[in-house]
């Protein structure tokens, strides 16, 4: 069980911080989303926290992906929070985060 | 014109942000008119973002050492230093659909507000989004806005002659974000009117210049008014969870 953190710095000059703890299989167990940004509505991000426990990666991301679809963001983009996701377990799990295509 | 409700008050920091969320609630319910509300905070506090991390946003050895109260906002955006004696904060609470559906456009335009009143002072500034607006890139002013469904609340500040030492030694940014701002502190990214224009603005001088300049980018008609019997109870209710350490370090 390993935590992993990613600190992303988006277009519009806020940070995103994404932590979590990764199993030894590769599952993802706890989630914290934290940063200086918008989400209208605000629970967005405590429904990807509570959503993602249980979930590899992928998953996650299509997850994720389908939750911010009913929302708004604002300061960062979605890609920023998908891109934080990949890196923060990357981290967990001890891998070097490739090129995003190469990541699917 | 549209006429909105102006109240004009002071308070400590957990009164001040249970008061602005009793307003939202309220105007939600229908319960109390669209409304400007402009106010100081005293003594000074320290607010932090609805997503941000305590550890990760303000120098928490500072405030403590120094006795500053500090709560959670129900808005996100960063940390934020209210120097009661050199800030005033303001508040909009209103219907949506009478400063905007687009979210960008209705911050744009509540700063305008900010930008207005700067110009008073012939001073040149400008929004630039999401929330923040500069002079000569420094930042003399943020806002950060929450939506229910039907009413908004935008607060921010508008720093005239905000104790900027006492701002950088409190709040902490991460290095990346100062780094995409392309200078080295807090200090060198924040300005005052103060600062500006080599004199220290009288407050009824400050508080003029951002009734006149909410009137025109809102355009509406400000009525002097009081906060309603309702309000003030809700907001006494409201007062314990900005207090509470769960809530300040939920996350």
């Amino acid at each position: 069980m390993r935590w992993g953190r990613s600190i992303i710095r988006s277009r519009a000059g806020k940070t995103l911080v994404i932590d979590l703890l990764v199993d030894d299989r590769g599952v993802i167990r706890k989630c914290f989303i934290s940063g200086d940004f918008f989400a209208y509505p605000e629970t967005l991000i405590n429904d990807i926290e509570k959503k993602l426990p249980g979930c590899r990666l992928g998953e996650a991301l299509i997850k994720t992906r389908r939750l911010i679809e009913d929302s708004s963001l604002l300061g960062i983009t979605p890609e920023d929070i998908l891109d934080g996701l990949r890196r923060a377990y990357n981290d967990a799990v001890g891998q070097k985060t490739l090129d995003k295509v190469m990541n699917y | 014109m549209a006429e909105w409700r102006l109240i004009v008050d002071e308070g400590d920091l957990y009164w001040c942000m249970a008061l602005d969320e009793a307003m939202l609630q309220l105007r939600e319910q229908g319960r109390i008119p669209n409304t400007l509300r402009l106010y100081r905070i005293l003594p000074d506090g320290v607010t932090i973002g609805y997503f941000q991390r305590v550890e990760d946003s303000v120098n928490l050895d500072y405030i403590r050492e120094h006795g500053i109260p500090l709560t959670r906002r129900i808005t996100g955006g960063g940390s934020v230093y209210h120097d009661g004696s050199g800030e005033v904060t303001y508040s909009v609470v209103a219907d949506i659909s009478d400063v905007g559906e687009d979210i960008l456009e209705s911050y744009r335009r509540i700063c305008r507000g900010i930008v207005y009143a700067l110009g008073f002072f012939g001073v040149k500034a400008e929004f630039k989004p999401v929330n923040d607006v500069v002079v000569d890139g420094k930042k003399i002013s943020g806002s950060a806005q929450t939506r229910k469904k039907k009413a908004l609340l935008q607060h921010g500040t508008f720093m005239y002659a905000t104790d900027l030492d006492k701002l950088s030694q409190c709040l902490k940014a991460p290095r990346e974000k100062l780094e995409s701002h392309g200078v080295s502190s807090i200090r060198d990214r924040v300005t005052t009117l103060s600062e500006i224009i080599g004199r220290r603005p009288g407050l009824s001088e400050v508080l003029e210049a951002l009734k006149k300049g909410f009137s025109r980018s809102l355009g509406i008609e400000l009525k002097p008014s009081r906060h309603t019997k309702e309000e003030l109870l809700l907001a006494e209710r409201l007062i314990s969870k900005y207090k509470d350490e769960e809530w300040v370090f939920r996350k």
